[in-house]
């Protein structure tokens, strides 16, 4: 349920960004999804198409890239990998642990129509 | 069409970050120390805020934020019944409060008049911890009827939390609940977390809790 929000949030940051270059029409958005959130792909997909009807975004495509997590052992000061965000600490099975990366999701980039852009700098020319 | 690719790198929560920010600020020139409670359904958060009340009150103004999936006000109902400035937040079926809810929330509230601000969360172990709201600290309720697996199968709503009630300690010797199994999962998650074993209903163990709510509100002050 908490990915309505996070498409609401993807969706404010690529419009704004469209509309800061000056296209009104958003065709597909990239965006990368650390492990250790929990945010699902086919629940973000399922809210963006109903979300950005009537929006710059409209029928657009959102592409997601999956990166690993990085944990810090509290306990042992082990670090290590994981694909899973309650693991354990390999060495001494502690789940005491600080996230050092794949806690976070980001709008990598997005493709957005030249059209107007090419006709406003036709204007400035 | 031609296409253009625009780099963006921008995290998604970050604006809920930043309204995270401005809220704790907002506080912190009031002097309010708030808190944001997180449990399950049913362990027992409005009883915790109405039993805090009814103990603080009125040697301190105490104000409180509820959210709750559907327009109905019931708790926040009880939260002013108790005494408090009760709020109460609709979030149309989203699973957790944010940052700007609270925001909205708080050009309510009378916070020059307040010393507690007690947000009372929606019901739910997975998300509201991934929403920061501008809270000084989170506090999981746990209750003893649900079992004493929880901080296993919830780690994020344990780890980082700035205290844990056990709440429902007077049902005890009616339920299996393994204590020992229970603080093992707190102390591994969270070691050296404030943790309150307290029954609202009896008044057992409460006071200890009031004594650290008002060390809150005495480092706020200071």
């Amino acid at each position: 349920m908490h990915e309505l929000s996070v498409a609401q949030s993807i969706l404010d940051i690529t419009v704004a960004k469209a509309r800061a270059e000056g296209a009104t029409r958003i065709q597909s958005i990239r965006v990368t999804i650390g492990a250790l959130t929990t945010y699902m792909d086919e629940s973000l997909r399922f809210y963006w198409d109903s979300i950005t009807e009537g929006t710059p975004a409209e029928g657009s495509t959102i592409e997601f890239t999956r990166v690993e997590g990085r944990l810090l052992c509290l306990c042992c000061s082990t670090e290590f990998a994981t694909n899973d965000p309650e693991f354990q600490c390999p060495k001494c099975g502690s789940m005491w642990t600080r996230p050092l990366a794949g806690d976070e999701c980001f709008v990598d980039s997005i493709d957005i129509d030249r059209a107007e852009i090419e006709q406003e700098e036709a204007v400035c020319r | 069409m031609p296409v253009k690719t625009v780099q963006v790198t921008e995290k998604i929560l970050a604006s809920n970050a930043s309204v995270a920010e401005a809220n704790r600020a907002k506080l912190d020139a009031a002097g309010v120390f708030a808190i944001n409670l997180i449990s399950s359904p049913g362990s027992g958060k409005t009883s915790l805020v109405e039993a805090t009340v009814r103990a603080l009150m009125p040697a301190f103004r105490i104000g409180m934020i509820n959210g709750d999936t559907s327009p109905a006000a019931l708790d926040a109902e009880r939260g002013a019944r108790a005494g408090a400035s009760a709020i109460h937040v609709n979030t149309a079926g989203k699973c957790h409060l944010e940052a700007n809810m609270i925001g909205m929330a708080l050009e309510s509230l009378p916070l020059d008049g307040l010393d507690l601000l007690i947000v009372e969360n929606v019901g739910n172990l997975v998300c509201p911890s991934h929403w920061a709201l501008g809270t000084h600290a989170t506090v999981v309720v746990a209750s003893t009827p649900e079992g004493s697996d929880k901080p296993f199968k919830y780690p994020a709503s344990y780890r980082g939390v700035d205290a844990l009630v056990l709440n429902k300690v007077d049902l005890l010797p009616y339920l299996d609940f393994d204590m020992e199994l229970f603080m093992r999962g707190v102390r591994e998650l969270n070691p050296g977390v404030s943790a309150f074993p307290l029954s609202c209903r009896s008044g057992e163990g409460f006071e200890r809790w009031t004594d650290w709510i008002i060390s809150g509100i005495a480092g706020q002050r200071s």
